[in-house]
């Protein structure tokens, strides 16, 4: 008796637990559910986008009301993934997805949303995407930081691999009593050799050069912002003395002036830093520099010194804008041509600036804003895609009302990645949009993440985002290790017309 | 036939698992009614994002938060920190949970020593430490949960401990890994207990050896093999350091690592000394039966009250000579001004000993003055000082509340976007306070950007303890995207000229607030109050105009005094109801009669606060300084 209670007892609540599990699974009569006549609201979303198809899965939460919540994932033909859950945060299985999207790549991506409401299952209108013939590189590589004012406390850089939603560490900043590990730059999309910048004020401004082989050495110079040469023999970067301000009114309360600015290259291993003939105009502040993929030009953005004191926000400040400027090179002579003038700001009214083009040279995508040298901080900037042959320009649909920037292209030039404060300013976000062979972006999806969301209490931006064809593998450890150490490759300084002191108005704070 | 180190094992085994000791009982009681209403356990929830930073005790209920902290060592600990941390918020609640842990270190400090029933001051000592800590406003709870696993890891080592040695060996280490990872890099505490136990009892060398590399050596070694590189958060940090006890406190936490070792070497003596002990009162009660009485109370037990007795009366005293007065108000004062209770915010002040004043507290009251219509009649009733404002704190005057209390003031002047600034700048150095979390979600909200209120209050819901507060907020938001009175009122008075800056110019900004809505009597006062700490009294004179956009009954004193120490009246408040009484004007002389008779200035301040002038503006005007 006492062993037949026993038996009851644990019997008992395991039927049920199964027995609701079962049920609470169970699909819907497809059929017979009442048609809702609109489209279901989801969040992140994902609907009219065109996806690769090796990116993880988008899960997705519904945001209608319901007691169960049921998906069907399918394609033009073959199985459907059905998903029955009291939960409305669809968690879509990994290899049911990775077989329809491989199976049906260059067609359409059907959701089909249910909810059951008081016993009756309602059907919305079918939410379509499109797969893309074309991946996406696999990794992505960016910054995750608070949004910071003047005073940050950890900043930390992450590679995601798009396939699944594996997050790892790169390197981070605390690790490194407080430090900023802030650019990240990649010759193509390759991921070594890469630069990662590291300032810091215990050891030293430096950029930490990663080899493939797992070998990482410190460069004991601070390099702004940073363009390999396609021949991972160079590094154009950029030498600011920069300053933050504030808006007493408006969206973006910061705003970003370079009160001087040059571009300076270094030929590695162990070369000498030298400022780029042209692009170090004492008149002229010169900015984001970028190769193109045959590594014949290096583009970069280059406006007229409008202030000579820097004491106070000039009250011109709002009248910087940027030309988008092209310069030759020829590597094998070490010898630059005389600046260009692709994109004049006077044709578009607008600041030109981070100058990023595509892999087969065709486009060049670019932030476009009212004014200044910081697209991140002006809520007007948007992605404009140049045409390089005909150097017409035109703004890509694909932009918000607040601000785009920090954008890339993936190796096979079928999708950019860029920053975006469209869910809510100050929160970057990474989204990520196809582009067809014309230049035209298709409507941008977020970076997908395991809980759909994750974005909707996350204090941090994600920003900064480089697509790379590998994984960097390097371990943190040892890009820390050498940040800390006190051996790195002398550069020496560069002793040019012009005599910038690179500056810093952000610092650490907290423990 | 047993050996005496089994045997010891063998009698610890069993005095463990008999009856704790009553005493404890009241020791605690007390402990616990001067936790919860001498220091105020609300207080040290609140010191958290002000003396220290937040982050570590920042709380949420979901499953990421949890398997991120139980996936890295010492994750548990800092999880149960941050999870028992929010119980600070209400007193009753905090004390309770400082006297637990208060009670579960006598116990296992009893433990330690193997004699349960024969309780010593030592058992205190954690307790006493832990008061002493709490009154200076300090979180220590990590430091003590750590001590406790480190604590019960040897309680359990000595329970399950076999007799073999290389059995013990195992325990031992599998025993470390264990308290490591639940603990961190504090739990190095048990391999030097279980070290030094070895030592004594069984007088085992090696083993002693064996426990302490490996008990040391062994977590690092799992970690760096599993993780590459030991984490910067657990293995990384310091033994005695730790966010929630500012760095002047750490010797305390030195004090607790030191005291356990100590107690379990000392009372490998005890058991001789208590003998010995024994003998002697036998001796005196049978050689000296007169003299016999006190030695009767002591071997008839009542010596455990008496050092009860004895540990209550250093423990009170410990604790109220440790209670650090000047933080208490400096915190109380906050408290109350985030709550906007500003009457309470004046009455800490008067708690406030002089000359511990800083730009913190002075800000609060600035606003607390303010806000009940004191500002221009009260502000040198309390201490300014020259050149230094309440917009800009220079970085010698900042603490982790410093920004977020800008922010409030900002925000209660129409500065909108100069109190976002401060708010992200909270964020970003002190963590998500939960206070400063529902602020950002106002600001936003008052900036007409609800999905950046929405995030601020998603996050601060994945708190339990803010999650009615969160969707409280939320509803409103969803419903009214206008906001309440205040936030229509706020919006009204935001500047419509942009004004760029690097620094804040505090009277540019100000009066752009009355350019926009010259009905801004916050914006009016603190500029009369910048111009009057500033030394502008030819400025408080010129905005004189001004005072009929408001309906003072009378002019506030500090004007009166401004304009009379001008030596004119001027032409703005000619043939206007303001007058200037003439006690203000005999007071200006008096402090003039004082100057001219002292010798020396230091005389002068003291007749002059005699003559009851310390309050006034020419005071400050005088001396650079008021408010004594």
């Amino acid at each position: 008796m006492k062993r037949g209670g026993l038996v009851l007892l644990v019997v008992v609540p395991v039927f049920f637990a199964a027995a609701w599990a079962v049920l609470s699974r169970t699909p819907p009569a497809w059929e017979f559910a009442a048609a809702v006549g609109r489209a279901p609201r989801i969040w992140p979303d994902y609907s009219g986008t065109v996806v690769p198809a090796n990116i993880a899965p988008l899960n997705f939460v519904i945001r209608e009301e319901g007691s169960r919540f049921a998906v069907r994932i399918h394609s033009e033909s073959g199985e459907a993934i059905e998903i029955v859950s009291r939960s409305p945060k669809i968690a879509i299985p990994w290899r049911p997805w990775k077989s329809l999207l491989d199976a049906h790549r260059g067609k359409q991506l059907w959701f089909d949303v249910y909810t059951e409401s008081k016993g009756q299952w309602q059907r919305y209108e079918r939410i379509g995407n499109r797969i893309a013939r074309e991946d996406i590189d696999p990794y992505l590589v960016y910054r995750r930081i608070n949004p910071v004012f003047s005073m940050y406390r950890r900043t930390a850089i992450y590679q995601r691999d798009l396939t699944t939603y594996k997050d790892s560490l790169v390197l981070d900043g605390m690790s490194l009593e407080q430090s900023c590990v802030n650019c990240h730059t990649f010759p193509g999309n390759n991921p070594f050799p890469a630069l990662i910048g590291v300032r810091s004020s215990k050891f030293g401004n430096s950029a930490l050069l990663v080899d493939d082989d797992g070998r990482v050495r410190k460069i004991g110079a601070r390099l702004g912002y940073t363009a390999w040469h396609p021949s991972g023999r160079l590094v154009v970067y950029s030498i600011q003395e920069v300053d933050q301000f504030y808006h007493a009114v408006g969206t973006e309360v910061r705003d970003v002036i370079d009160w001087d600015a040059a571009l300076g290259y270094l030929q590695l291993p162990g070369g000498n830093a030298k400022l780029v003939p042209g692009a170090s105009d004492k008149q002229r502040l010169e900015s984001y520099p970028a190769w193109s993929p045959d590594g014949e030009y290096l583009y970069y953005s280059s406006a007229p010194m409008l202030w000579k004191e820097r004491t106070s926000v000039p009250a011109r400040y709002a009248d910087v804008k940027y030309d988008l400027i092209r310069i030759h090179y020829d590597l094998a002579k070490d010898a630059w041509g005389t600046p260009e003038v692709v994109l004049p700001a006077s044709e578009t009214g607008l600041s030109i600036l981070q100058p990023r083009i595509s892999p087969d040279g065709r486009f060049l995508l670019c932030s476009m804003c009212r004014y200044g040298c910081f697209p991140a901080y002006q809520p007007s900037s948007d992605l404009y895609m140049v045409d390089n042959a005909t150097r017409e320009y035109r703004r890509l649909d694909i932009n918000s009302d607040l601000s785009e920037s920090w954008h890339c292209w993936s190796q096979n030039g079928r999708w950019i990645a860029f920053s975006s404060k469209r869910q809510a300013t100050p929160f970057t976000r990474c989204y990520l949009s196809f582009v067809d062979e014309m230049g035209k972006a298709y409507k941008p999806f977020i970076l997908p993440q395991n809980d759909p969301e994750y974005y909707d209490s996350l204090l941090e931006t994600i920003s900064v985002p480089e697509l790379i064809a590998g994984p960097i593998t390097v371990p943190s450890a040892t890009l820390e290790r050498a940040a800390r150490s006190s051996d790195s490759i002398v550069v020496e300084a560069i002793t040019a017309p012009t005599k910038i002191v690179a500056s810093d108005p952000w610092q650490s704070g907290g423990r | 036939m047993k050996t005496s180190g089994v045997r010891i094992r063998e009698e610890r085994r069993l005095r463990m698992m008999s009856g704790f000791p009553m005493e404890t009982g009241l020791f605690c009681m007390l402990f616990y009614v001067y936790v919860w209403l001498v220091v105020d356990p609300r207080l040290i929830h609140h010191s958290l994002g002000v003396f220290t930073p937040y982050f570590d005790f920042a709380f949420a209920s979901d499953w990421e938060f949890f398997l991120e902290r139980v996936a890295r060592p010492g994750g548990l600990v800092a999880y149960a920190t941050a999870l028992l941390s929010q119980c600070y918020r209400f007193g009753w609640a905090g004390a309770l949970v400082t006297t637990v842990v208060a009670w579960g270190m006598c116990l296992c400090t009893d433990a330690l020593r193997g004699r349960t029933d024969h309780p010593s001051l030592a058992r205190y000592v954690p307790a006493i430490v832990l008061l002493m800590l709490l009154g200076n406003y300090a979180q220590p709870l990590a430091v003590m949960l750590s001590l406790l696993v480190s604590l019960l890891s040897l309680v359990l080592y000595r329970l399950l401990a076999p007799d073999s040695s290389v059995k013990r060996v195992g325990l031992m280490w599998l025993l470390c890994l264990i308290a490591y990872h639940v603990a961190g890099p504090r739990s190095v505490l048990f391999p030097v207990l279980a070290a030094v136990d070895e030592l004594r009892i069984g007088r085992q060398a090696v083993l002693a050896a064996i426990a302490l590399l490996g008990g040391v050596g062994l977590p690092l070694l799992v970690e760096i093999a599993i993780a590459d590189f030991p984490d910067y958060g657990a293995s990384r940090a310091a033994l005695l350091m730790d966010t929630g006890i500012p760095p002047q406190q750490w010797p305390y936490s030195l004090v607790l690592f030191a005291l356990f070792p100590t107690v379990l070497f000392y009372s490998a003596f005890e058991h001789d000394v208590a003998q010995a002990e024994t003998s002697f009162i036998d001796r005196q009660i049978s050689s000296e039966p007169r003299a016999g009485g006190f030695f009767r109370f002591l071997r008839a037990g009542q010596s455990r009250w008496f050092r009860t007795t004895i540990a209550l009366a250093v423990s009170g005293a410990a604790a109220w000579l440790s209670l650090d007065r000047n933080d208490r108000a400096v915190l109380e004062m906050d408290y109350y001004a985030q709550q906007e209770r500003w009457d309470q915010v004046l009455e800490a002040a008067e708690r406030m000993p002089r000359g511990r004043y800083n730009l913190g507290s002075n800000r609060n009251i600035l606003m607390a003055l303010q806000h009940t219509g004191r500002l221009g009649d009260e502000m040198f009733r309390y201490p300014q000082m020259g050149g230094k404002d309440v917009f800009a704190s220079p970085e010698e005057d900042r603490d982790g509340g410093t920004w977020f209390q800008e922010s409030r003031l900002f925000l209660d002047l129409g500065l909108v976007n100069q109190a976002e600034r401060s708010a992200y700048e909270a964020l970003s150095v002190r963590g998500p306070v939960p206070g400063v979390l529902l602020h950002l979600a106002k600001i936003n909200w008052i900036k007409r950007q609800p999905k950046t209120a929405r995030i601020f209050l998603d996050a601060l819901a994945r708190n339990p303890f803010d999650r009615r507060s969160a969707a409280s907020m939320r509803r409103r938001l969803d419903s009214d995207p206008q906001g309440d009175l205040q936030m229509q009122r706020c919006r009204s008075f935001i500047p419509e000229r942009d004004n760029a800056a690097i620094l804040f110019p505090v009277e540019e900004r100000l009066l752009a607030l009355l350019e926009k809505n010259k009905g801004n009597k916050a914006a009016f006062e603190f500029l009369m109050a910048y111009y009057l700490a500033r030394g502008k009294a030819d400025q408080v004179a010129a905005s004189m105009g001004r005072l009929a956009d408001f309906n003072y009954r009378t002019l506030p004193r500090h004007y009166q005094e401004a304009v009379v120490s001008l030596g004119r009246t001027p032409e703005s408040l000619q043939g206007t109801a303001y007058q200037i009484r003439p006690e203000v004007a005999r007071k200006a002389e008096r402090l003039t009669e004082i100057v001219r008779d002292s010798p020396n200035a230091e005389l002068a301040v003291r007749r002059a606060m005699a003559a009851g002038l310390g309050d006034t503006y020419f005071f400050y005007l005088t001396f650079g300084f008021s408010g004594l």
